[in-house]
């Protein structure tokens, strides 16, 4: 059975990180329209990622020497919770600052944690994901890119593809294939630091149907890279990745995505002299889920603080989360619309339209919602 | 400690509180074995303060005996009667030995009647504390016209008194008997929900079907996960519900707690019963002991769409307070 979720609090000196990070978003972000901080950790910026680094607020989680906080996961919680509060434009630095410079801290060579982690705590480097591939979505162990050993270092060739940011990253940590074929499943999977200005990269920017661009298909032809490009130890790629994972699904931006809207929405309500009783009624339990989710992974939080890798209760929290990130902009909707003669103000009308048409990909992007319930029934023993 | 009150108190119920006691205290409408067992035990007064013979504990530390007893169906208003006992001591009250149910809906009638509307356990209550709003009345169950306020096996019912005695004991103090009730139900439902998720994954690796257990089929596991979800979740807001250093719980976070355990019942019942089939439904098997209880829970005190209203007015009324900043500082959950 899973390990049941127990209230954890915030402690104090990782709290007392909140007035200073939110005296310096509400200058940064003064005047920025709503629905442009709506794209909250898909609003891409990297100046002001580099000013987050300044400050100290990137790589919170790191170990001083390699520039990073020296904190712990409660401390970057607290500046996740409130970059995303604010919609801030923190995608630049996202992934690095997540996953990637966490598992090179776990799995990489002192020379690789010396190179790599100081640029992430700067905002100099950013990273992308290169799990999935045009054949390999879901089905991640069935990826086909490939290394080959060399005279040279390793010969990359293949095609990933949905990598988000790809086009406007320094670095990808790609998961390919070193030995056997696509029926070894598991086994013979490596993953490798790759330098996306290497000859022999090509990537390609995918329009999404909010017309923004941010996912991309990245080509790999003849790609040579080093030996030291190499992460963690040549065919364990699929227990590092799955560690990687847990660190992607853990953290609060799975509940977070839509509370943009939520607030803009609140706020139209707060204006009202005579709110509809439906309407006050959906945004009470509303603001319960959001309580309920927020404590579920502050209790995540604490395992990843007692070094536990929660890989079920990461799902669980995300596939609960994502569902009610999505489920705010439907309810609100059908409030909004259950009103016809109420005026609704333009900025709320333009950040619901927005949040509306991204929130598909909220139940896919970090594993679908499939996948997540098959991982929380393998941990239930059901499988 | 937590742990040791816990775990005493489900040994106790495991011994004395099995489905078998329960289906006979349903049928007989009598639990009075059962609540000296539990009365021996001490709980009950785990709430009153220590200068008062009590533990002294706090709401939160008796979290998991609350839950505990939703596990496993008590069929006794004992979290209510500890709450009681808890506000009594408080004020240095003298409290009567008997289960006490609470009544938050209560009507005044002109001629001095009073009526409480469905009151959970009142059945095997020895009293009623009715909430009259500024204060509240104990008042006792023999001496009042009784109707089942349920269907089959129900232990709620709603009480009628001519009057009120003149000798009857009053608590003083404002209290939102409400939010108290739904805080306490909501623990109990926590506790409840988990064990319906337990029996339920339990049947789907027994059940076999097409040669295989049903637990390994796609569309049964991903059933079982929501079902999951939807109890860690529960178990979570009860604990935002019992997160008070006090004998009392806030009434922003007894709402959280009751709207979201009661939302879960929907889902959690309906799978339970799909994955169980028609076994599910009958009354020799033990679900029915708790998928009854979790929509006569979801009633009491409120459900979801009463206290989603009260929250709701509170953060419209709350002007310039982001729903995360009313999370974090209007709804108070503090831990052991």
């Amino acid at each position: 059975m899973i390990d049941s979720l127990t209230l954890t609090s915030i402690p104090a000196e990782d709290e007392a990180l909140r007035p200073s990070l939110r005296a310096f978003l509400d200058k940064a972000l003064e005047g920025v329209a709503a629905d442009v901080r709506a794209h909250s950790w898909m609003g891409f910026d990297a100046g002001f990622s580099r000013a987050l680094g300044e400050r100290g607020w990137l790589g919170l989680t790191f170990p001083a020497e390699y520039g990073g906080g020296g904190r712990n996961f409660f401390a970057r919680f607290v500046v996740v919770e409130e970059l995303l509060a604010a919609g801030a434009p923190v995608s630049a630095h996202w992934i690095a600052d997540r996953q990637s410079g966490p598992l090179i801290l776990k799995y990489g060579t002192e020379a690789q944690k010396r190179f790599y982690l100081p640029k992430i705590c700067k905002g100099e480097a950013f990273f992308c994901i290169g799990m999935s591939e045009p054949a390999a979505g879901s089905d991640l162990a069935s990826v086909a890119t490939r290394a080959v050993r060399t005279e040279r270092g390793w010969k990359l060739n293949g095609r990933k593809i949905w990598t988000t940011n790809a086009y406007r990253s320094h670095y990808m940590i790609a998961l390919v294939r070193t030995s056997g074929t696509a029926e070894d499943r598991h086994r013979g999977l490596s993953q490798f630091i790759v330098d996306l200005s290497l000859p022999g990269v090509t990537v390609q920017p995918i329009r999404d149907l909010t017309g923004d661009e941010h996912f991309c298909e990245v080509l790999f032809e003849d790609v040579f890279v080093s030996d030291d490009a190499l992460i963690g130890a040549e065919g364990s790629g699929w227990e590092q990745v799955t560690a990687e994972l847990a660190f992607e699904r853990s953290g609060p931006e799975r509940i977070y995505s839509s509370i943009v809207v939520l607030d803009e929405w609140i706020g139209f309500l707060r204006a009202q002299n005579d709110p509809s009783a439906s309407a006050i009624t959906l945004l009470g339990r509303m603001v319960a889920h959001l309580c309920v989710l927020r404590a579920m992974a502050i209790s995540v939080t604490g395992k990843l603080a007692r070094g536990e890798s929660p890989v079920v209760e990461a799902a669980l929290v995300k596939d609960l989360g994502t569902e009610f990130e999505q489920q705010l902009p439907l309810l609100i909707t059908e409030a909004l619309g259950g009103e016809p003669g109420r005026a609704v103000p333009l900025p709320l009308l333009k950040t619901l339209a927005y949040v509306t048409q991204i929130s598909p990909s909220f139940s896919l992007r970090g594993g679908t919602r499939e996948i997540l319930r098959g991982v929380i029934a393998r941990g239930l023993g059901l499988r | 400690m937590q742990d040791m009150f816990s775990d005493a108190m489900e040994q106790l119920l495991k011994d004395r509180c099995a489905p078998s006691h329960i289906r006979r205290i349903e049928e007989s409408g009598s639990a009075e074995e059962l609540w000296r067992e539990v009365l021996a035990s001490g709980f009950a007064d785990a709430l009153v303060p220590e200068t008062g013979g009590g533990a002294g504990l706090s709401l939160a530390e008796v979290f998991p005996i609350v839950f505990v007893s939703g596990r496993h169906a008590l069929p006794l208003p004992f979290a209510q009667t500890m709450a009681v006992r808890g506000v009594c001591g408080a004020t240095s009250m003298p409290c009567p030995d008997g289960a006490i149910a609470i009544a938050s809906e209560v009507d005044r009638q002109a001629d001095g009647a009073i009526l409480c509307h469905r009151v959970p356990f009142a059945r095997v209550s020895s009293w009623v504390l009715a909430n009259l709003g500024t204060t509240a009345v104990l008042l006792p169950t023999e001496t009042a016209q009784s109707s089942l306020a349920g269907g089959r096996g129900s232990l709620d019912a709603s009480l009628r008194w001519e009057r009120i005695p003149e000798d009857a004991s009053r608590l003083t103090g404002n209290h939102d008997w409400r939010a108290i009730g739904a805080c306490l139900i909501a623990g109990l439902l926590a506790g409840a929900l988990e064990r319906v998720f337990e029996m339920t994954v339990g049947y789907a690796n027994e059940r076999t079907q097409f040669g295989k257990p049903i637990a390994k089929f796609q569309a049964i596991q991903q059933q079982i996960s929501v079902m999951a979800e939807q109890v860690f979740a529960s178990k979570m807001a009860a604990q935002i519900g019992f997160g008070s250093a006090t004998h009392l719980p806030a009434v922003s976070s007894a709402a959280v707690a009751k709207l979201r355990t009661s939302e879960a019942v929907v889902s959690v019942s309906a799978i339970a019963h799909a994955v169980h089939g028609a076994m599910g439904f009958t009354e020799e098997y033990d679900l029915q002991l708790y998928t009854r209880r979790l929509h006569e829970w979801r009633l009491s005190y409120g459900s979801e769409a009463h206290w989603g209203s009260v929250l709701g007015s509170e953060v419209a009324g709350t002007q310039g307070l982001r729903a995360i900043d009313f999370v974090r500082e209007r709804i108070p959950a503090w831990c052991v």
